[in-house]
């Protein structure tokens, strides 16, 4: 295949590559959306599928080093997706989306954690590559994607990015050769963002780690709101607060002690689900723990409580839990 | 008492007044003559005023209603829920006027009846609630709109502040099972009082007016038990904590002092705890009693079953060697503590109890 061939092909590939590469996008950002994932902010830079340009294909294919026995087929990158996240955890939770999905397959990927393992004492370029290919021929509007039509997919944390941005033109596709001195100082700030991303990964976890995540209390409290309510339970931002302001409450006997005293009151359970359709605190699985908290600690009010007093004070009213003693 | 999601559906309000010390003589009770009709803030926080004193966690004791009596309030209170609204005034009032003739000393004082009726818990159930509050005298806050200057005005007579110790409440709730050819009243009806009066010494004579002439009820008879197991669980829970052997004299004599010589007639664990306990045991202990399916409300002291354990405190040590007194010269006299004992063979250093005795030895066998 001379250039001109080769050209006409692609031009002709186009729109399924296009296809292709749109629908990898939207089904990734979709499942970030179902994890309720703000992609606005969760994606650092906005995703955009992007094709190959004519020039850099040719170049690719023809020019550099001429590597490729067959070079239409063996490029791969012929439509790319990058995703750009903040943190090294936020990279897992995309490639566990892509690994998930039944929609593609892919080879072993490039897998920066892999590599650091493999090369310890090396400082390079790291990202996770994907290589998708359609688990069977799709067929979108009206174009058809065949199984062997691949998208490369990179996923990186801002850091990565800005290593790879500096590096890629300047060190990679550098037409001079680069000093040693040079080398030397990408490998040293490649360490440095490497260091600089863990510790990115610890202040988030400090800073969200709390027992009430740790027991997962709000979940069990979700579950049983929709086994005693039989509906599933709201939920507003304000509950953080307060879970916030009793975090040291929270541990593992929690829950039980909840669910023991709900087992003996029936009655406030049909409470719950009576206020439940009036008030909105009623309709949240913190209500369980309020409730309790009203008729159980009413010590723990007091200091605590870290919202309007009327709202606890209500609650305990309808539980007819006697909050004030003198 | 149980009270969740009370809602009070009518309330009228009578007035009841003083003896004159001199001449005996009283003003008959004021009827109110028609239904109090509260504005939606108003009325939240007089539900409020009565939850707090009647409802779960509060110092209200449940009692029993005297079946020998056949000129208790429980007829009228019967009427009164079943009435219709205009009747319900003339009823509501002749409650009022039950209370008036059993006030009949000087030192009992006057004050507003409010009288009403609602529903509660689940299933609903009718109650009827009665709340006698004595007036007392406050003050406005009054600000001068020009000036901005706060001033304060005085008010000879103010009701239901905050602090139940100014009024008594008494609630009439109908059981689940609640049957209208049912004989036996306590069957029928569950009954709480909130008086402040009861919780004093020589409570119980001072509140009979009220408690006994005017309701008409008794003391359940099932208090001796409950004393003993407050006494029972407690002792187990102090016994069980992690203190130091001096803090645990401490509680074990507050305990004692508790039951024995305050001059309370009630007992109240909530008020035990948060007297006494610091606040990881004040939780602990509420868990404790939960655990043991114990419930917190307050209830009338009963200490003849566990006279005997009061009568002791008592230290064992092993080699069957013993401490004993009574728990007054024992607060008084007895003091310890745990001391380093001297290393043994292997170095492992015991640990010994230094006991301190007011008093020479009196006699030696």
């Amino acid at each position: 295949m001379n250039e001109e061939e080769f050209l006409d092909l692609w031009k002709k590939d186009k729109p399924r590559y296009e296809a292709w590469g749109k629908f990898i996008q939207e089904k990734v950002c979709n499942s970030l959306k179902d994890k309720n994932k703000n992609l606005d902010t969760f994606l650092k830079i906005p995703v955009k599928y992007r094709l190959k340009e004519d020039k850099s294909i040719v170049d690719k294919a023809f020019n550099r080093n001429k590597i490729y026995g067959n070079p239409y087929e063996e490029i791969e990158d012929k439509v790319g997706i990058r995703f750009i996240v903040l943190l090294l955890e936020d990279i897992r939770d995309i490639c566990k989306i892509i690994d998930n999905c039944d929609d593609w397959v892919h080879d072993p990927c490039r897998d920066f954690n892999k590599e650091r393992e493999d090369n310890p004492l090396l400082f390079d370029y790291q990202s996770m590559h994907y290589i998708l290919r359609p688990a069977k021929t799709l067929i979108i509007g009206e174009v058809e994607i065949p199984q062997n039509t691949p998208c490369e997919v990179q996923v990186r944390t801002l850091l990565q990015h800005a290593h790879a941005e500096l590096t890629h033109d300047a060190i990679y596709k550098s037409k001079k050769k680069v000093k040693a001195k040079t080398h030397r100082k990408v490998a040293r700030s490649m360490a440095l963002i490497e260091t600089t991303d863990d510790f990115f990964e610890d202040v988030n976890n400090e800073l969200n780690t709390s027992r009430l995540q740790e027991f997962q209390l709000k979940e069990k409290l979700d579950n049983l709101y929709q086994t005693l309510i039989g509906v599933p339970p709201n939920f507003e931002k304000s509950s953080l607060i307060i879970w916030d302001a009793y975090d040291d409450i929270i541990d593992d006997e929690l829950y039980y002690k909840i669910d023991r005293y709900l087992k003996k009151r029936p009655d406030v359970i049909e409470l719950i689900k009576e206020k439940s359709k009036t008030k909105s605190i009623y309709r949240q699985g913190i209500i369980f723990f309020l409730t309790w908290l009203a008729m159980k600690r009413r010590s723990e009010i007091e200091n605590k409580w870290p919202i309007a007093l009327d709202v606890i004070e209500e609650i305990a009213l309808d539980c007819g839990s006697s909050y004030f003693r003198d | 008492m149980q009270f969740l999601n009370p809602v009070i559906n009518r309330i009228v309000i009578h007035q009841i007044y003083k003896k004159n010390k001199d001449e005996k003589l009283k003003e008959p009770p004021f009827k109110g003559t028609e239904l109090t009709n509260f504005e939606d803030s108003a009325m939240r926080n007089f539900t409020k005023r009565y939850d707090e004193a009647i409802g779960e966690n509060s110092r209200a004791i449940e009692m029993l209603i005297d079946i020998d009596r056949n000129d208790a309030v429980i007829q009228n209170v019967i009427q009164s829920i079943h009435d219709s609204d205009d009747d319900f005034i003339d009823s509501s009032f002749k409650i009022a006027k039950k209370l008036d003739k059993a006030q009949d000393q000087p030192i009992h004082k006057q004050g507003i009846v409010v009288v009403f009726t609602g529903k509660c818990n689940y299933p609903a159930r009718d109650f009827l609630g009665i709340i006698k509050a004595e007036t007392h005298s406050g003050y406005e806050k009054i600000k001068d709109l020009k000036t901005g200057k706060i001033s304060l005005k005085f008010i000879e007579e103010v009701l239901l502040t905050p602090g139940t110790k100014l009024y008594k409440s008494v609630a009439f709730l109908k059981k689940i099972k609640y049957n209208p050819n049912e004989t036996d009243l306590n069957k029928n009806w569950e009954v709480w009082v909130s008086d402040s009066q009861v919780n004093k010494a020589e409570g119980k004579a001072a509140a009979a007016y009220f408690l006994e002439k005017f309701l008409g009820f008794i003391y359940p008879q099932t208090d001796s038990r409950k004393t003993k197991i407050f006494y029972d669980v407690t002792l187990q829970y102090i016994q069980h904590l992690d203190i130091e052997q001096e803090k645990k004299n401490d509680y074990l004599n507050a305990l004692t002092t508790y039951l024995k010589v305050d001059k309370s007639n009630i007992i109240d664990p909530i008020d035990f705890s948060e007297k006494y306990f610091n606040k990881e045991e004040n939780t602990g202990y509420l868990e404790h009693l939960e655990q043991m399916d114990i419930e917190t409300s307050s209830f009338v002291k009963d200490i003849e079953s566990i006279k005997s354990k009061l009568k002791t405190r008592k230290l064992s040590f092993n080699g069957n060697i013993k401490i004993i007194g009574s728990p007054e010269e024992f607060k008084d006299k007895v003091s310890f503590e745990s001391i380093d004992g001297e290393p043994d063979k292997h170095d492992n250093i015991p640990k010994w109890t230094k006991i301190i005795i007011k008093d020479v030895i009196k006699s030696q066998e």
